[in-house]
């Protein structure tokens, strides 16, 4: 069974990118692109998307932030169970105490090349299928 | 005793009744046998001076005869020490041997009939078993004989001991405050203070000071020439630890205890006694310690406490103060230096990544423009601009932001009329808003209180404001509303806009907070508009609000208070003329181009609006004068005086000079430093001038420190003020000086009005050429009717020339000493223009202002030419008393009868009375001096008469009327039956002193001293002395003022005064009392004046001989300035550490997000770059090519920055616990990390063993990462790099690591530069580096408590020098 993936970030060059490179990975993923966490957390409740396997977070965005967004996931009793990975320009050492402290499995940075997105998100996505996505692993991908 | 029964009836030797052990000696002594002969054969006068002697408390001696045989009184006996009573009967030299020399010429100008006698003489005595410190004043005076030649000589000595020594210790105390104010270190204070306890080896004869260093008490300097043997020669340690504890000196009863070697002081002999005073610092600390020895001639009373205690707390004081202000410099310089740092920072970032950033956008817009651009990659590139635009965007912002934090420092407040201010900065959008097809209406009310402002912020709030409600507004329009409510200003910036949401109102001030609402005029923003408004607003003392209706438009509220009293006082500004805005153009021009608009058609609009102040003056204010070249400075002055004073201005010293003489203003406010005359120039003009003379002066300079204000008081000056000064400081002192001169011109007046009714002539001399200040009426009696005041006594009195009378005026106005004229002849020309004797007895006294400067000479005359001419005639046919009273040195006169009848009489009797012969002789003395009734004479008399008792009393007050004022004079004297050769008593012989003088002198001393205490702030003491017994206070004035309660007020009440948390520390502290019989506390005291002050009490119980405590002596001190100080002090280093830990938080937190934003649109721009290369670069021209090449360059340039900038300023924020560092394990990591590069340069590192320390692991990784990475980076292209790694030195502290390479070096010059952020020694191109690499590695040794250094050689290579501590004691302390 193919795995469903959800994408929150504000930025539609990023949501864009991530899109493509999936595509270019396996066509067939299932990937939903949300631009903002209230509606994204509105349509999860509402079950207007279906239930992801993993959610991509981005942290700064405007009214809510990945962090705020995070924080509700975690207390949904029917999300709290998704794995969530950080995706963020930031590579600070305090966002990833951070994430891990909200129960994240840890922070991405975004990569500045097309290719390592690429080399990264087929990663990500092997060990998703594998039942294997653990800190760990999110800690030497990065 | 000696009764008239113990004396034959026949011998004739009543005169030698009483006498004590002296008059036994006499009257037992052979005489016979020396050329004086046997008693009897005594002549009248040497019989008459022997009973005074004899009678007499005072130390009295009569040499007689041609050999000066030598008598003398038990006063006297203590003089010739061991000598007595050997030396009863002997002649003079031989008595005198070691002194003859000097004494002959005196008994020879004795002998010629001029009295003599030496001041102050020092004449050791042996008066209570030790040799004891004394000074005498001493006369010699003729004693006539019956052939009215000089038979012997009087001499009477008077004990100056007090005034002496009183005299003495003031002016060291003064000379020593003088001396500590010029100290700049705690050093210099106490190797100056112990300078000067040299010269006063009399009170102190050695001084040792120690400072306080935890347990211990090492010796910091001596007064004995060698400090070394004084610490050696120590037996056991002194007891710091108990002075220490108790907070009060411990006397040493025995010195040799402690010492084997004791320094000796002036004296001959050995100091036995010592003491430890502890020297304390404002906060109550001990911080060091005095230990003197003791004078062995001195007994240790209060004022010799006293005196030891002022010396300690004049050191103590100017040590604090210096301290807690090297303390405040050193945290000030701190704070400053990081917020340089961080500016310089924050305009460096944005600086340096404006030129990549220019390199980015270049080729992108070439590229966009390009004629053949391929619609399949043209929306990559739209997105690479997009991004790089955002970006140069943020990086503007950036460097606003930095130059806010550097305004933050500069706030500089000033009184603006904010209505037309406001309503100018709004009226700039005016054109703006209006081509939007809207509207800005302007309300401003008129405010009547003073608003202060500091205009370059104010803008900035404004302009913020306008600006946004202008973007968020698409029709409609924008109010902006100025008006006062009660005590505040509230300016309501008012929009029809779009509105925020209730639930985003809290976010708005927060810095990055970005709010998406509906349509807007622009959708760029950084975030940080609205969160430096209310910054700004802040700073401004004020709070700014908004509400908001979604839909309908918002309301922005700010709130500022009136008045400055909110403000901090050093950021308060004289008000400046304003030229028009200079930030509007830069808002407006980009509100037009949200209008479309790409350049701006018109100069912005200004409106300018007049001010509303407005000056009056009411006529009864007192006037002063300012002089300062500096125009903004008078205005700031003026306006600041303007309400209670007015104020006329000068621009120098000249001009000023002018202004005073035409106007006599109250005072004089000068600035330092002046064109044409600057203000020492000027003040040497004023004070030179008569009539300007007093007028009180006030120095403003630039200068700081003591020295320079020592040099402004010593010149003359009243006061000095250091710029920048407060208001309320300037204000007070105005105000204080002028009052002060006031009431001083008052008294003057008063004073003027008293002589001027005398019945004695009494003149008043001014200035050096004595003009006539007061020309007594009664002058006129030789004169007739002239007036000569206002004229010199040379232009009035030309007759005097060459009679020495103006030379007299010349000496008393020079030397301050008072001259006395007896019987003096002048000749004056009568109003008849003829030549004219009289014979004055005059004085010539000093006249001081109140500030101690002689201002002139005051004239006291009587004329006795009528007398003098009488008593010529009385004198030929006196009898041999009558002569020896005339002749006496002291005033006597003889009672006679049950009545006290005037008998005889002499002039200094008379004198003393203040009366005539005429007014007193034949007459009982109650009747001649009425005034005297009542004040108990009557009875002693009667007591003498009846029983034959000598009576005598010491310094006692009489009221006498003399020159019809009733005064109180101060007298010894003594009282004597006279007996008639039958033993019968016929009369009461009176001898009387006056010692009026001495007294006052005495008082006046004492004043001194108290003003010297004054003087030394800190010893502004009250003493009370509690009786145990019956529980009664009694203190000084000074200690009902410290109280704040009247003199009536009783123990209880005082206690009530005490603050209640206080109460305990005072129970506490008598506790202790009765345990010690020491009292020492500091409380605070609530006075019935409503002031609270801090008082501090210190006290010691005496006890009866049975060892009861009887009283205790207290002394109270008044130190809430010292402990506002302290509290200041502690609240600025409170403001401080807040502030600089607010500034830090600022750097990090922007630093964090900024970077993070910067880094965003960098990271697409190479993302994009990187797919237009490898998807498109087949197709890409090769012009285009090259472009991204550039393109791609200069993106990884910036996130290299970025990344540089990231780690630099999360540095600080890091508290990572320090670990043990395997040093080699982290070096091999580093090689692995680097393995890449070091492959592509082939690249070796030698590393030689290097000891483990400890210290954050990151950070020294990245230390070590960061110099490897420079020195493969900075590499020669021609031969592979060696890095050697190697520990030089390494002990148990530290640790000494070389990092060398075979690089390209540079030269030594910038070894200093390259730590610098942002320095780069090569061309970007020739090698890549980011200018923050060694910044943060130098950061990092810091953070470590180490060091790194630099040498360099131009093409051999570079070797840095690490010094890292094995421990990280300090680590978590924030620095």
């Amino acid at each position: 069974m193919s795995k469903r993936l959800l994408l929150i970030d504000d930025d539609s060059d990023d949501r864009d990118l991530f899109y493509e490179v999936l595509q270019d990975i396996d066509t067939t993923l299932d990937c939903q692109l949300e631009d903002s966490c209230q509606e994204a957390l509105q349509k999860l409740e509402k079950r207007q998307i279906a239930h992801p396997d993993l959610i991509f977070l981005d942290i700064n965005m405007p009214i809510m932030n990945g962090w705020e967004c995070l924080t509700q996931l975690k207390k949904e009793r029917n999300h709290e169970s998704i794995p969530v990975i950080m995706y963020s320009t930031s590579d600070h050492i305090a966002d990833q105490d951070k994430a891990h402290q909200l129960g994240a499995l840890g922070l991405v940075t975004k990569p500045s090349e097309y290719k390592k997105l690429k080399t990264l998100l087929n990663r990500i996505l092997h060990h998703l299928e594998t039942d294997t996505l653990t800190r760990q692993v999110i800690r030497s991908i990065v | 005793m000696l009764t008239a029964s113990s004396l034959s009836p026949t011998s004739n030797q009543g005169f030698l009744s009483g006498g004590g052990e002296l008059g036994q000696l006499i009257r037992s002594f052979d005489w016979s046998q020396t050329p004086l002969g046997a008693v009897d054969s005594w002549p009248q006068s040497l019989r008459s001076a022997l009973s005074i002697c004899l009678n007499s408390n005072f130390p009295i001696a009569i040499y007689w005869g041609k050999e000066l045989h030598l008598l003398y009184n038990d006063a006297w006996s203590p003089i010739p020490g061991n000598k007595h009573p050997w030396a009863l009967g002997r002649t003079a030299r031989q008595v005198w041997p070691e002194i003859w020399e000097q004494i002959e010429p005196q008994f020879a100008l004795a002998f010629s009939g001029q009295p003599g006698g030496s001041k102050d003489a020092l004449l050791p005595m042996q008066r209570h078993g030790y040799t004891e410190e004394c000074y005498f004043d001493f006369t010699f005076t003729p004693i006539y004989g019956e052939a009215g030649t000089v038979e012997g000589v009087f001499n009477a000595v008077i004990e100056t001991t007090y005034r002496v020594i009183s005299e003495r210790r003031t002016t060291f105390l003064k000379q020593l405050a003088i001396q500590l104010a010029r100290a700049t270190t705690s050093t210099d204070v106490y190797q100056q203070a112990i300078h000067d306890l040299k010269t006063i080896n009399k009170d102190i004869a050695f001084a040792c000071l120690y400072t306080q260093k935890g347990s211990e008490a090492p010796l910091l300097f001596a007064s004995t020439d060698d400090s070394l043997a004084m610490s050696n020669s120590l037996l056991k340690s002194l007891p710091f630890e108990e002075v220490s504890q108790a907070g009060h000196s411990v006397l040493i009863p025995d010195l040799t205890e402690y010492l084997s070697g004791i320094p000796r002081g002036f004296w001959a002999e050995l100091p036995m006694t010592g003491i430890l005073v502890p020297l304390k610092s404002s906060m109550g600390s001990v911080e060091g310690f005095l230990f003197c020895g003791l004078s062995p001639r001195l007994s240790f009373d209060e004022d010799y406490a006293l005196f030891i205690e002022s010396v300690a707390s004049a050191m103590a004081t100017v040590v604090s103060n210096i301290a807690s202000l090297e303390a405040e410099r050193k945290r000030a310089e701190a704070l400053a230096e990081i917020d340089r740092t961080k500016t310089t920072f924050f305009a460096n970032i944005s600086h340096e990544f404006r030129t990549p950033l220019t390199l980015l956008l270049g080729p992108i817009e070439d590229m966009l423009t390009a004629p053949q651009l391929d619609p399949a990659y043209k929306s990559g590139l739209e997105v690479m601009h997009r991004n790089a635009l955002r970006m140069q965007k943020l990086v503007n912002t950036l460097l606003d932001f930095s130059k806010i934090e550097a305004g933050r420092a500069k706030a500089s407040f000033q009184a603006v009329a904010i209505g037309a201010l406001t309503a100018e900065l709004a009226s700039s959008f005016r054109s703006a808003i209006e081509k939007a097809g809207m509207q800005l209406l302007i309300h401003s009310e008129p405010i009547l209180g003073e608003v202060y402002l500091d205009v370059d912020m104010w803008e900035k709030i404004v302009l913020n404001l306008v600006s946004n409600a202008f973007k968020y507004t698409q029709q409609g329009h924008i109010t902006l509303t100025i008006r006062a409510v009660t005590q505040s200003v509230e300016v309501v910036v008012a929009d029809t806009g779009v509105g925020i949401a209730q639930d985003q109102l809290d976010n708005v001030f927060n810095r990055f907070y970005r709010i998406e609402n509906g349509p807007s005029r622009s959708q760029e923003g950084t975030g940080i508009g609205l969160a430096m408004v209310k910054e700004l607003v802040k700073l401004h003392g004020g709070s700014i609000h908004v509400s908001s209706q979604p839909g309908k438009g918002s309301v922005f509220t700010i709130t500022l208070p009136m008045g400055k009293a909110h403000l901090p006082l050093d950021q308060l500004a004289p008000p400046t003329a304003r030229s028009s805005s200079t930030q509007s153009a830069a808002y407006v021009q980009e509100a037009l181009r949200w209008n479309g608009s790409q350049t701006l058609q018109e100069p912005i609009g200004i409106e300018r609006v007049g001010t509303d102040q407005s000056h009056q003056y009411p006529v009864a204010k007192p006037t002063v004068l300012l002089a300062d070249d500096n125009a903004d400075m008078r205005d700031y002055i003026e306006r600041l005086l303007g309400e209670q004073f007015v104020v006329l201005t000068a621009m120098d010293g000249q001009d000023a000079l002018t202004k005073l003489l035409q106007h006599k203003p109250d005072l004089l406010i000068t600035d330092v430093m002046m064109p044409n005359l600057d203000g020492f120039g000027l003040l040497n003009q004023v004070r030179a001038h008569p009539e300007l003379k007093s007028t009180p002066v006030i120095f403003l300079s630039a200068r700081a420190g003591d020295e320079a204000k020592v040099e402004g008081l010593n010149a003359g000056a009243d006061d000095y003020l250091v710029k920048p000064f407060s208001a309320k400081e300037l204000i007070v002192r105005v105000a204080n000086h002028i009052r002060i001169n006031q009431i001083r011109r008052a008294t003057e007046q008063q004073f003027y009005q008293l002589f001027l009714q005398a019945p004695t002539l009494i003149n008043v001399f001014k200035g050096p050429d004595h003009r006539y200040e007061i020309f007594h009426p009664l002058n006129k009696a030789i004169f007739g009717e002239v007036d000569f005041t206002g004229m010199t006594i040379r232009e009035a009195l030309p007759e005097l020339e060459g009679q020495g009378i103006v030379e007299l005026l010349d000496e008393v106005y020079q030397t301050g000493k008072r001259v006395e004229q007896q019987e003096r002849a002048i000749e004056f020309l009568n109003k008849d223009g003829k030549k004219e004797l009289r014979i004055l007895t005059f004085s010539y006294q000093p006249w001081y202002d109140l500030k101690g400067h002689i201002q002139g000479v005051l004239n006291v005359a009587i004329d006795v030419t009528r007398q003098v001419t009488a008593q010529q005639t009385i004198e030929k046919s006196a009898q041999n008393l009558r002569a020896i009273f005339a002749q006496s040195p002291v005033a006597m006169t003889l009672f006679r009868g049950s009545t006290q009848v005037v008998d005889i009489v002499n002039e200094r009797m008379l004198t003393f009375w203040g009366k005539t012969k005429e007014d007193v002789l034949g007459k009982s003395v109650f009747a001649g001096l009425p005034e005297l009734k009542g004040q108990g004479f009557e009875a002693i008399l009667d007591h003498v008469y009846t029983t034959g008792e000598p009576y005598s009393a010491i310094e006692h007050p009489v009221i006498l009327v003399r020159n019809g004022q009733p005064e109180t004079v101060y007298v010894n004297f003594a009282y004597e039956a006279l007996r008639e050769p039958e033993g019968t008593i016929s009369g009461v012989m009176a001898v009387a002193l006056e010692v009026t003088e001495q007294v006052l002198a005495r008082k006046t001393v004492e004043e001194a001293e108290t003003k010297a205490r004054l003087a030394i702030e800190s010893a502004e003491l009250g003493t009370y002395e509690l009786n145990l017994r019956t529980n009664e206070l009694t203190g000084t004035d000074r200690f009902y003022q410290i109280w704040g309660a009247s003199r009536s007020a009783s123990r209880q009440q005082l206690a009530t005064q005490i603050h209640p948390a206080d109460q305990s520390i005072r129970q506490q502290a008598h506790q202790a009392l009765a345990r010690t019989g020491k009292l020492h506390y500091e409380i605070r005291v609530q006075g019935e004046d409503g002031q609270q002050r801090w008082v501090r009490l210190t006290g010691k119980q005496l006890y009866d001989p049975p060892g009861n405590p009887v009283t205790l002596l207290g002394v109270v001190q008044d130190i809430t300035e010292q402990k506002q100080f302290a509290q200041l002090l502690s609240q600025q280093v409170q403001q401080r550490t807040l502030e600089l830990q607010q500034s830090n938080e600022d750097l990090q937190q922007f630093a964090h997000v900024a970077s993070h934003d910067l880094k965003e649109p960098v990271r697409k721009v190479k993302l994009f770059s990187t797919r237009l290369e490898e998807e498109y670069g087949d197709l890409l021209p090769q012009k285009a090519q090259l472009f991204v090449e550039k393109i791609q360059r200069s993106a990884d340039r910036m996130l290299a920055m970025i990344q540089g900038v990231l780690s630099y300023s999360s540095l600080t924020g890091l508290s990572q616990q320090p670990e043990q560092i395997d040093l080699m394990l982290l070096l091999e990591q580093i090689e692995t990390d680097l393995e890449v590069l070091m492959l592509d340069k082939q690249a070796q590192i030698n590393k030689q063993a290097i000891p483990d320390i400890e210290g954050t692991p990151v950070l020294i990784y990245q230390l070590f990462y960061n110099l490897i990475n420079n020195a493969l980076k900075f590499a020669k292209a021609t031969e592979p790099p060696i890095i050697t790694i190697s520990t030089v030195e390494a002990d148990e502290q530290l640790v000494k690591i070389l990092v060398a390479d075979n690089g390209i070096g540079f030269d030594q010059q910038h070894a200093g530069r390259v730590f610098e952020t942002f320095t780069r020694l090569h061309a970007k191109d020739a090698y890549e580096g980011t200018g923050l690499g060694l910044a943060l590695c130098k950061k990092i040794v810091e953070r470590h408590r180490g060091t790194i250094t630099v040498q360099s050689v131009i093409k051999q290579g570079s070797t840095f020098i690490i010094t890292l501590p094995r421990k990280q004691t300090f680590f978590n302390k924030p620095e």
